[in-house]
């Protein structure tokens, strides 16, 4: 793997991405447009990613990792009709489901020497986590305001993911976390010229699912210790996580400040426990 | 008195027949052939070689190899062959590419922590030489596969252990399994050499 092929990658995800904005935001009189946009870019710029690395996923994956541009695809479209349907406790629970459905599928390799009650227990228990997953990650972080400095706070915990994963000896799941993160570039831009798209609201969570998948198949099926995995998610949360009084009273520098700056410590601390010096030439 | 004669008789039949069927020579003969032959793990080799930069061969190795053998001189058709490599035994003398390979990018190690080679027929194809065909199953992906087995020798180990040697070299695609990663630093074509030694169970 060459940086040529690295930037490959995230070129192509950034265009997919910046298209499917474009796209919505064409049809911007649609009251829901520019969020569902925002979810849907995630989905078509993780799959470009996909594409430009791996090639065509296989229909009837084999290798666990090969379900995530499936899921990727399922999440822009729950996204997007959660977009239209509005946060109503019904799609809460259907996206939960989803996404604890998605869980399982990535884990199913790893899980299959458990038994049946483990896989039910573990799918409730996913389920239930999924939803509140995706809650915090939908709430108002007004204190981010303007609405790109969410896409680039999230941005900043891909391409902190990607090292963390490049440096656990998989230069798939590394490029995957660097197309996220070209993704959320697009977003975070279009956010600058048109903030008032709400994109990011229908990016974020969208992001932040994919994001959290990829760590976890990093810790299943590569080497990424689970305390980086744990430490990358919650950058992955930061925007929602820091919404207390405190944080929300400063100036929106500060707060923007503050949120990168905790990305960059997590996700510094992230990569400095991965195992370290891996040299990608063959 | 007819009749007691006749249970004597029988008696002794079956103890003459017993003995014979008991017998250490006719037990080996009947669990040679009845009986398999356990791969020993530690004097069996499972080595491959694969291009780098399409300019030399690197070759490297996995060190656990497990299996049974169930080999008939007298009839090979009727012998099998299974085998099972522990992917997370892979060693090529750096730590770093051993963790590389096994992840998704490879093996994927975890997901798969075995390959196997199921064999589905055997026949003799010269002396000493069979041609075993089979299923090989590596990263979760299923291909035919059919080798030319050489048999290397027989004998006894220090336990006294029947033992049997055989080796093959056999060429696979690793994409045909699924494994494509850097296809331009690293070629598809890989050579494998198995050598195995069997102990009589």
């Amino acid at each position: 793997m060459s940086p040529t092929d690295a930037l490959q990658v995230i070129y192509w995800a950034a265009l997919a991405s910046a298209v499917a904005l474009l796209i919505g935001l064409a049809l911007r009189r649609w009251r829901s447009a520019g969020q569902a946009s925002g979810a849907l870019a995630i989905a078509a710029g993780y799959i470009a990613a996909e594409l430009a690395w791996r090639g065509v996923p296989p229909l009837a994956p084999v290798d666990a990792t090969e379900r995530l541009p499936h899921i990727a695809l399922v999440i822009g479209i729950i996204g997007a009709i959660r977009a239209a349907a509005g946060r109503t406790v019904w799609m809460l629970i259907i996206t939960g489901l989803v996404l604890a459905g998605s869980v399982i599928l990535l884990l199913g390799p790893a899980l299959q020497w458990r038994g049946a009650g483990f896989m039910s227990a573990t799918s409730v228990l996913l389920a239930a986590a999924s939803v509140g997953v995706v809650h915090i990650l939908n709430r108002k972080a007004g204190w981010m305001a303007p609405t790109w400095a969410n896409p680039v706070v999230l941005c900043l915990a891909c391409l902190g993911g990607a090292m963390a994963l490049a440096q656990s000896f998989s230069a798939s799941l590394a490029l995957l976390a660097g197309g996220l993160a070209g993704a959320l570039g697009s977003v975070a831009v279009l956010s600058l010229l048109w903030p008032r798209m709400g994109a990011g609201a229908g990016a974020n969570p969208a992001a932040g699912v994919l994001l959290i998948l990829l760590l976890m198949a990093g810790w299943l099926y590569a080497a990424l210790p689970l305390p980086s995995a744990i430490l990358l998610t919650a950058a992955a949360l930061i925007p929602a996580l820091l919404t207390s009084p405190v944080v929300r009273t400063r100036k929106a520098g500060v707060r923007i400040a503050m949120g990168l700056l905790a990305v960059l410590v997590l996700s510094a601390a992230a990569v400095w426990l991965t195992p370290a010096g891996f040299d990608f030439s063959p | 008195m007819l009749i007691r004669t006749g249970l004597a008789a029988a008696a002794v039949g079956a103890g003459i027949a017993g003995l014979a069927i008991f017998s250490p020579q006719a037990h080996s003969e009947i669990t040679r052939l009845l009986e398999g032959h356990k791969v020993d793990s530690v004097h069996s080799s499972v080595i491959f070689r694969i291009k780098h930069l399409d300019t030399a061969w690197f070759y490297g190795r996995f060190d656990e190899l497990n299996g049974a053998l169930n080999y008939d001189k007298a009839d090979p058709s009727s012998s099998s062959l299974n085998l099972e490599i522990k992917m997370d035994s892979v060693h090529t003398g750096n730590r770093r590419r051993d963790e590389h390979l096994k992840s998704n990018d490879f093996f994927s190690a975890r997901q798969f922590p075995t390959s196997t080679f199921v064999s589905t027929s055997f026949s003799r194809a010269g002396d000493g030489v069979y041609e075993v065909a089979g299923d090989l199953t590596i990263r979760g992906v299923t291909q035919p596969l059919t080798v030319r087995l050489e048999k290397t020798g027989e004998g006894r180990n220090q336990r006294g252990h029947e033992i049997v040697g055989f080796e093959t070299m056999f060429d696979i695609k690793r994409s045909d399994f699924g494994i494509t990663f850097m296809p331009d630093g690293l070629g598809d074509e890989i050579r494998m050499i198995v050598a195995i030694e069997a102990v009589q169970q």
